[in-house]
């Protein structure tokens, strides 16, 4: 069989509003006791009206797993929080716990959620060893910024406080040189690492998710990107700050500076987000591992759009603003509704091959601290 | 007998069969398709909850699955058979709520009732409850920008002759033996960022050589002072950042969206809110320059001619609207209306 099966997403912003304001309602009175049915709710609804081949997907985490996870992150942050107000010096053991607890909940996050996701009552999975997630997310995602900022701030440090002579000057630039571009290659690499750490170690039933994306083109992107970056920065770093004899007063101009770099921020978060999207899902292959070589089973198609996205992006956040939040639900919907309907299965093979292999069960706990954290990555 | 037709996955694969569903009053099913017959009882099946209009999944005991589309027939057959057990599931209720306009608006207008009291009145009350509650050690740490800001390029030292920084000063140190508040207050004069006056949560208070410039008289400088003390005494530093995180707190849990609280456009409402606030928190600082002045018998005017002369002609644009200060002719009129 080969076929190519569009996605299709069903959501209705008046039918999801509903949903959204019960949700809201519920949690409210029952001081947040709910808000764990709300979460299910809300992913069932976007899940149970994305279908593929007549098919929907389906979100079965139990809500009482949820609420548990839920209150262990609530009671140890609120613990947290307080002792660090009365002994400010155990942010020093706060800080370090955290980034060193963080790569764990990435882990159990990933795996609860693929673990729930399911298609035709198979189940996807997240497997990764942890060794392998300290490596992307403690490692890269989070030590290389620091050490590459440390190291500059070292080599900086002395000059500065010495004085400007005209030797000093060309080696401040050189760092500073320097350090941006490390940066830029960090964010390259661990964007296109990241993306790659989520697919490669995603499955569904005995089939694996591969990524082919081509560190390359990233590379391409991202250069693109950061010059739109530089030219929004350049933008605003030339906005004359006026002082106001009373106080700091907002003023008219620079509220107009703001604005023209936030939309041009927010055109460059499109143009990222649709071109990493393409190359991503584009590039992504379901092999069949039980073959030797693996055979591809499946592949997508996307055809995501830059100008459309923004558009998209703008209308929504201004909409939800203007509206008090009251058309976030209308927001979600149509930018489910823009990303889902761009997407394509193609099939190289007889659905029939795509058969079960291992079920795990894990808890909430790491998946609702990385919820509460916003850690989010891969789509 | 009740029947309808259901997509069949079994579980270990993919494929999807198209089967017939058929319940008996007693609960007995079956499952029939041109090559499956599959006997069990509806009570040992597990059916997900109903939501909008997505088709429900009917987990069988062997671990297979029956997607049903068609909800009307399965809300029947759920109906029959709940009203043995008696029992409709907690999300039977939510469902029909989320089906039902009327509930949806009521729900919609507690909602807004609650977050709109909740940001006017109930946020700063609770902020203001637990700042009072925490020990003064707090706001030294938030007065950690101080110093940044006394090195910073932008101030420069203080041009005023010091016989007129020495009568401040003394009536300052006056001021702070009598308030015996625990904050250790220091004042500090420098020149730059035009007339003007900050307190730093620690007790620091900074005025520009152009406020006392502007100032006709000692009580005028004074009366700014006190203002600035209002902010320190009511421990607003802490006030601001609890009151602020709190908000971003809500917003987030409210829509579940964090992305939306780090956009620039979609700050802007959380800016809007935290300027009143912080108009709100100027209020309180006038009342307490105000009532000293009173408790002093002191003539409330200088604070209102020195505001006054603060605005200058700025008074009428829009955006005092937007200023992190309540409208100045309306803080002048309260410092007047007491006036002897």
């Amino acid at each position: 069989m080969n076929a190519s099966q569009s996605f299709q997403f069903r959501g209705e912003a008046a039918e999801y509003f509903r949903i959204w304001i019960v949700n809201l309602f519920l949690s409210i009175v029952t001081l947040g006791i709910y808000s764990a049915w709300a979460k299910v709710r809300n992913k069932q609804y976007f899940y149970g009206n994305t279908m593929v081949a007549g098919s929907a997907f389906e979100y079965s985490a139990d809500p009482i797993m949820i609420l548990k996870g839920r209150l262990l992150v609530v009671a140890i942050l609120s613990l947290f929080s307080l002792f660090t107000v009365y002994y400010p010096l155990l942010d020093l053991i706060y800080y370090p716990l955290f980034f060193l607890i963080l790569p764990w909940l990435v882990l159990r996050g990933l795996m609860f959620n693929a673990r729930y996701s399911s298609y035709r009552n198979l189940h996807f999975a997240f497997v990764s060893g942890l060794g392998r997630t300290y490596a992307v997310v403690l490692g890269l995602g989070l030590i290389t910024p620091m050490l590459i900022i440390l190291a500059s701030y070292s080599l900086l440090g002395p000059v500065l406080d010495v004085g400007q002579g005209a030797g000093s000057r060309s080696w401040v630039v050189f760092i500073l040189g320097a350090t941006l571009l490390s940066l830029f290659i960090w964010w390259v690499l661990s964007s296109y690492y990241l993306q790659h750490y989520y697919v490669n170690h995603s499955h569904y039933g005995r089939l694996s998710f591969a990524m082919m994306a081509s560190l390359k083109q990233f590379f391409i992107f991202f250069s693109i990107a950061a010059l739109g970056f530089s030219i929004a920065l350049i933008l605003f770093l030339s906005f004359k700050f006026s002082v106001d004899a009373g106080d700091f007063v907002i003023d008219l101009e620079l509220t107009y500076t703001l604005i023209v770099v936030s939309i041009m921020l927010l055109y460059l978060r499109a143009y990222l987000k649709v071109r990493v999207f393409n190359q991503v899902w584009g590039m992504t292959r379901l092999m069949d591992a039980a073959d030797q070589p693996p055979t591809q089973l499946m592949s997508f198609h996307t055809e995501l759009k830059v100008n459309p996205l923004f558009f998209v992006y703008l209308t929504n956040i201004i909409a939800s603003s203007i509206s008090l939040g009251l058309l976030i639900p209308w927001a979600r919907v149509r930018l489910a509704r823009y990303q889902i309907n761009r997407m394509t299965l193609l099939m190289h093979g007889d659905l029939d091959r795509i058969i079960t292999d291992e079920k795990m069960k894990v808890g909430s706990f790491g998946g609702e601290m990385g919820d509460l954290l916003d850690i989010d990555i891969g789509l | 007998m009740m029947k309808t037709s259901v997509n069949y996955f079994d579980g270990h694969s993919a494929l999807s069969v198209e089967a017939e569903l058929r319940l008996q009053e007693n609960g007995e099913c079956q499952l029939l398709s041109d090559d499956l017959q599959y006997d069990f009882v509806w009570a040992e099946a597990k059916l997900s909850p109903a939501l909008a209009k997505t088709a429900r999944s009917l987990k069988l005991p062997n671990g297979a699955k029956c997607e049903i589309s068609d909800l009307a027939v399965l809300a029947r057959m759920e109906a029959q058979q709940d009203a043995k057990q008696k029992s409709r599931g907690l999300l039977y209720w939510v469902n029909l709520m989320e089906s039902r306009w009327h509930f949806v608006l009521i729900t919609a207008v507690l909602v807004i009732v609650f977050a709109f009291s909740m940001v006017t009145y109930g946020l700063p009350t609770l902020s203001k409850g637990v700042a009072l509650a925490l020990p003064l050690s707090i706001d030294q740490q938030l007065s950690e920008g101080a110093s940044s800001l006394l090195e910073s390029k932008l101030l420069k030292p203080s041009e005023i002759p010091l016989e007129r920084q020495q009568v401040i000063a003394t009536e300052f140190t006056r001021i702070i033996n009598q308030l015996d508040d625990g904050h250790s207050f220091s004042l500090i004069f420098r020149k730059g960022l035009g007339a003007n006056a900050f307190a730093f949560p620690s007790g620091i208070i900074l005025v520009t050589d152009g406020l006392v410039n502007l100032a006709q008289t000692d009580a005028e400088v004074v009366s700014v002072l006190l203002h600035e003390m209002g902010h320190v005494v009511n421990r607003h530093g802490l006030r601001l950042l609890l009151q602020g995180s709190a908000l971003t707190l809500l917003i987030t849990v409210v829509t579940g969206d964090f992305s939306a609280s780090t956009g620039f456009i979609a700050a802007l409402p959380v800016m809007l809110l935290e300027q009143g606030y912080s108009r709100d928190l100027e209020r309180e600082a006038d009342d307490f320059s105000l009532n000293y002045m009173q408790a002093q018998g002191l003539s409330t005017q200088a604070f209102a001619d020195i505001l006054q002369r603060i605005s200058g002609d700025d008074q009428n644009s829009v955006w005092q609207y937007a200023s992190s200060h309540p409208t100045t002719a309306e803080r002048i009129r309260r410092f007047q209306q007491t006036t002897p």
